[in-house]
């Protein structure tokens, strides 16, 4: 299971960072410089993507090709807009190591730091 | 009647003052350990105090009374005197009815919160899976140009129950090597220590409650106290500058437009408190406040039992050892 999720997103960064449509064959080529795969699990990897709506396809000729449904970066702003959003309404799920501060804030910040110059402690 | 008018004296007294009197116990903030604990310890001292008034004002008909009587040597008849009140077992019904009605929303506000936050974190792991990569010191980095660092709770009985700690790759450029080791020594004492938990129970209080003054501050508080935890488990003494400086530099941003709506003095008073001198602890401050969370968790149980202690007390000067026997 833990296999399939790491071979997932091996093909999502194929396809992402193609930028085009690829078939099963072509993105089997290029796994298999890194492992050994059988054509059949690299086409249940990238059906389960289709059904997750990760990838869309189309059939040329007898084939699909596949291409990734939205780019990494929309996934990426995705993820971030949970850790930007208001802190009461996140906080259950994560941790934020400081938030973004306003810049009189900084400032503020900025001088207690210069403030006290290394003190042996 | 007596307790169950004395635990909501204590209730409405804890409740709403309880907050301003732990505010002036300043010194425990330098211990944020112990300040947790305390806060933790009052909260949860009114939450019992109120479920122990319905059960004061119910017990001469709670089943319960039998065992309260014999942990006593008192007999049940007695210790039923103590506890009757004039209006009969009414009031004692209506407690029941509203602590239990409170009761439940309580433990379904946290069991919904975790609900909610295991699938948001679940939701958060498949995308860190698909975009995030693994550096080889065990975190996962992510590409964004907004400095970024924030931990991933674990999840009970999934793959992911230890937690991750994610640094965008903006952060990454930004912090130096020493403050990189302590802002991942800080996140993942978060993860440790399950600082998650704690919050969660704070804030499912405060938004069951939100007139309790007590349950708002508590959630306030905590949620900077855990950073100062944080801060203090991560850092030796001579680190806490560095990490000072990397919590400035990971605030800084590079969003204005977010920045001038989101402030956040927990940032002000962890780098004032980075950078002063190191807080001396008072010796045994730690037991200190042991001692007094625990005092403040017994007293609502004190007192919910002071009249069946009182009822055994009269019952042994006045009456025979023989009706010690309870019925």
């Amino acid at each position: 299971m833990r296999q399939l999720g790491q071979l997932e997103a091996a093909v999502m960064q194929r396809l992402w960072s193609w930028n085009r449509p690829a078939s099963v064959r072509e993105v089997l080529e290029d796994l298999v410089q890194e492992r050994t795969l059988a054509y059949t699990t690299v086409m249940t990897v990238m059906d389960n993507l289709h059904s997750k709506g990760l990838v869309r396809r189309e059939k040329q000729g007898r084939a699909y090709l596949y291409a990734a449904s939205s780019t990494r970066e929309e996934h990426t702003a995705a993820l971030l807009g949970q850790v930007l959003a208001d802190s009461t309404d996140r906080s259950a799920t994560l941790l934020r190591f400081v938030e973004t501060l306003n810049p009189g804030e900084v400032a503020e910040l900025r001088a207690a730091l210069r403030e006290r110059p290394e003190e042996p402690s | 009647m007596t307790a169950a008018l004395l635990l909501t004296a204590y209730v409405v007294a804890a409740g709403s003052g309880g907050a301003q009197a732990l505010r002036r116990w300043t010194w425990i903030n330098r211990s944020p350990r112990c300040g947790i604990l305390a806060w933790q310890a009052l909260s949860f001292s009114v939450v019992l105090a109120s479920l122990l008034v319905a059960i004061a004002l119910a017990l001469p008909f709670l089943p319960l009374r039998h065992a309260v009587a014999g942990m006593f040597g008192a007999h049940t008849l007695t210790v039923i005197e103590h506890y009757e009140t004039p209006m009969g077992p009414w009031p004692g019904v209506a407690a029941l009815t509203v602590v239990g009605f409170l009761a439940a929303k309580l433990a379904l506000a946290v069991t919904w919160r975790i609900h909610r936050a295991g699938r948001a974190r679940r939701a958060q792991r498949k995308t860190l899976a698909l975009v995030g990569h693994r550096h080889p010191e065990g975190f996962t980095i992510i590409e964004h140009a907004e400095p970024m660092a924030y931990c991933l709770p674990g999840i009970a009985g999934h793959p992911g129950r230890h937690g991750t700690v994610v640094l965008s790759t903006a952060a990454l450029a930004l912090l130096t090597d020493g403050e990189r080791r302590l802002v991942l020594g800080h996140e993942r004492r978060h993860l440790r220590a399950r600082h998650d938990l704690a919050l969660a129970c704070a804030d499912a209080l405060r938004t069951t409650f939100p007139r309790v003054a007590l349950f708002s501050a508590a959630h306030r508080e905590i949620t900077v106290l855990v950073e100062m935890a944080a801060d203090d488990a991560a850092t030796t003494a001579p680190e806490r500058r560095t990490l000072a400086q990397a919590l400035v530099a990971l605030g800084t941003g590079t969003r204005p437009e977010v920045a001038l709506g989101a402030s956040d003095t927990a940032a002000v008073q962890r780098v004032r408190r980075l950078t002063a001198p190191v807080p001396r602890r008072r010796a045994g401050q730690g037991s200190i406040v042991a001692v007094a969370a625990l005092a403040v968790l017994s007293l609502p149980v004190s007192i919910a039992l002071a009249p069946a202690i009182e009822a055994a007390a009269r019952e042994c000067c006045a009456i025979a050892p023989l009706a010690v026997e309870p019925s």
